[in-house]
């Protein structure tokens, strides 16, 4: 994203959310009490802090901008640290995201064997010699530990595969 | 009371409550540490075993988990930037940039070594007068409450990364975060959008998991694999007297803070670590280093949250009340072993009491001599390739967020906290002041809103009590200040630049 607007994104959005839940706190019921600060009063004062904030930030990201000779801060992104493979941002995350969907669906025993099957062979481990103990070990452990050990009642999945993850526990 | 205490000490020195204490330590260091398990699921687990048991074994072996789980969080969040128990949040602020300069054997040193002072320091107060703070604790009301998490919400400022606003910004978005589901004084609803699971609110772990953990997890899969110069380091080197008089201002400062928190009841160690950072950035000379991995954002949060859980132990012994979710696990096993706390209690259990309160002492002394051990074994978790190292970690933040109220709810809230804060990251906002609010957004708009009851809607409550007003004081000064000063850098400058 161009340096120049980078500044702006954060406040713009602080401001739009602010606005939202603003609205929103119109909506919350006042209640009949004697009590002189309702339910909506701390709300809205913080909206109107976010408000204030984000107004701040985008002037001052103006002026800075104001400041900036014309064409500087169009280059794209600053040296950081180097990103050698950038499409594992999204794989890892909607790999995280799935899983975190088919826990109750599948259950937490098959879906948490299939998330460290994918994911670790999509990171880079592709020799099955090291990928099967790996997996068939990781999901051991985490169900040795958490469902059966602590009794973190995590889900079980619906119908055949909760009958499978009743087998675990 | 001195009879009582000689018998607490010789009862601690008894070989089957030092196997005791040596185990629940080592317990409380693999509940600590592993993101997903924290002290009070540790100590609920080991609850119905000790039920069996004499009453000092029992609560030894409880106690012992409880101080060094909150020690071994910070092993998780120096390492992996994922806090092992809510009570290193802070920790990780400035432990991962420092494991990340391949200084992580110092960091962890640093947290060990600051947790100890700070569970002393702790214990020490509650040994020699738990009754005396006890009622003072009862004076602490609710303006002075407020007082005291607006002074701490003073110092988003300087956590803002070079731009105070960005503090504030930050801190208002927390806020508002926390003002989600039930009202805590009428019960209404609030942006619950008629979703029953955001009817409780949305916890401050899952947005911690998702700011801290998560976005740094999907950042590290990008990167090649390079973590030669952290696995070097990764054994804890602890610091020399030298650092520690240098620290000695943080760390006294931060222990008594802690301490004196962790004894209010309903705060918690967790407030405090947060609090005490605030603190040693308010009191610092560089507080624009903080987050960029000095020691002292390590030692203030550590000793303050070791400190604050001894503290939380003076309400539950001397009042029955507890001051934390861990000592209400505590406060059941007291009454499942026949006991009853309260003022009564040091005269009917004297021996027990203080053998607890030599016990927690103990812990700390423990913790110096075998986090090193403990550190070193799962430290070797580091040897494993990111791809599976990352995915585990992947795996336990699910697990972690979802076993705190079994809620899948919580669980999406920190998969979009984690795309949040990575964009948060890619465009350098601070993620900290965002915690810091959620941490004392709730207890903020309750506490204000109490006092209001109280006063029948006069605003002079918090400036006409002493605490408070004295404290709101110096959070008003905490804000007025840089803005002055800032001001007055830019009048020199101009006025040097009319001058040329």
């Amino acid at each position: 994203m161009c340096n120049r607007y980078k500044d702006l994104l954060i406040p713009f959005a602080a401001i739009a959310v602010a606005i939202v839940f603003f609205i929103a706190a119109g909506e919350i019921p006042e209640t009949q009490s004697t009590i002189s600060v309702g339910p909506a009063f701390w709300p809205r004062a913080v909206t109107v802090l976010l408000m204030v904030f984000g107004v701040i930030l985008v002037l001052k990201a103006v002026a800075k901008n104001r400041k900036l000779p014309a064409g500087a801060g169009n280059s794209p992104e600053e040296p950081g640290v180097k990103e050698a493979r950038p499409q594992n941002l999204w794989i890892s995350f909607i790999a995280l995201a799935v899983y975190a969907c088919t826990l109750n669906i599948i259950g937490f025993v098959l879906a948490t064997f299939s998330y460290f099957a994918f994911n670790v062979w999509i990171m880079g481990i592709r020799r099955l010699a090291i990928l099967v103990p790996v997996v068939f070990l990781l999901t051991g452990v985490l169900v040795w530990l958490f469902p059966y050990t602590l009794s973190v009642p995590l889900p079980r999945g619906s119908g055949v595969f909760r009958n499978l993850t009743l087998l675990f526990y | 009371m001195l009879e009582a205490l000689a018998g607490g000490i010789l009862n601690v020195l008894e070989p089957v409550h030092l196997l005791a204490l040596i185990g629940g330590t080592v317990l409380g260091f693999f509940g600590g540490a592993t993101p997903g398990i924290s002290g009070v699921m540790m100590v609920v687990v080991f609850l119905p075993i000790t039920y069996g048991m004499e009453s000092g074994t029992a609560f030894l072996i409880l106690v012992s988990i409880y101080a060094s789980a909150v020690f071994s969080g910070s092993i998780s969040a120096i390492l992996f930037r994922t806090p092992g128990a809510p009570e290193a949040i802070a920790t990780s602020l400035d432990g991962y940039p420092m494991a990340q300069q391949g200084k992580a054997g110092e960091a962890l040193g640093y947290a060990i070594m600051s947790s100890a002072i700070g569970g002393v320091i702790g214990g020490v107060i509650l040994t020699f007068s738990a009754p005396t703070l006890a009622r003072f604790a009862l004076e602490f009301g609710s303006p002075e409450y407020f007082a005291l998490v607006v002074m701490g919400l003073t110092v988003v400022s300087s956590l803002g990364g070079g731009d105070s606003i960005k503090g504030y910004l930050g801190a208002a978005c927390g806020l508002l975060i926390a003002t989600v589901g039930l009202d805590p004084i009428t019960g209404v609803q609030r942006f619950t959008f008629n979703q029953p699971d955001l009817m409780a609110g949305i916890s401050f772990i899952p947005i911690l998991i998702g700011l801290f953990a998560v976005s740094e997890v999907i950042r590290k899969f990008q990167e090649e694999e390079s973590r030669g110069k952290m696995q070097k380091s990764a054994v804890s080197k602890l610091p020399g007297l030298k650092d520690i008089l240098r620290l000695k201002g943080t760390l006294i400062r931060s222990s008594l803070l802690g301490t004196f928190i962790g004894i209010l009841p309903g705060v918690g160690a967790t407030t405090a670590s947060m609090l005490s950072y605030s603190e040693a950035v308010r009191w610092s000379k560089y507080p624009e280093k903080y987050g960029t991995g000095i020691p002292e954002g390590i030692v203030a949060p550590e000793s303050a949250n070791n400190a604050a859980a001894g503290g939380a132990l003076v309400p539950l012994v001397a009042l029955g009340i507890p001051g934390s979710a861990t000592t209400a696990v505590i406060l059941g096993a007291f009454i499942l072993h026949g006991i009853q706390p309260g003022p009564l209690m040091f005269q009917t259990d004297g021996e027990l009491v203080y053998t607890i309160f030599v016990g927690m002492l103990l812990v700390n002394v423990l913790i110096i001599l075998l986090a090193k051990w403990f550190i070193r074994f799962f430290a070797q978790i580091l040897k494993l390739p990111y791809s599976i190292l990352g995915t585990l970690i992947g795996a336990l933040c699910i697990v972690g967020t979802y076993a705190v109220r079994n809620s899948m709810t919580d669980v999406y809230i920190m998969l979009g906290f984690g795309f949040v804060g990575y964009l948060l990251d890619k465009v350098k906002f601070p993620t900290a002041p965002i915690i810091l609010g959620v941490v004392l957004g709730s207890m903020a708009e309750e506490e204000f809103r109490r006092s209001l009851v109280t006063s029948n809607g006069d605003f002079g409550i918090f400036f006409t009590r002493p605490i408070s007003g004295v404290l709101l004081a110096i959070a008003c000064l905490t804000f007025i200040l840089p803005i002055i000063a800032g001001f007055r850098d830019k009048l020199r400058s101009r006025g040097k630049a009319a001058d040329i």
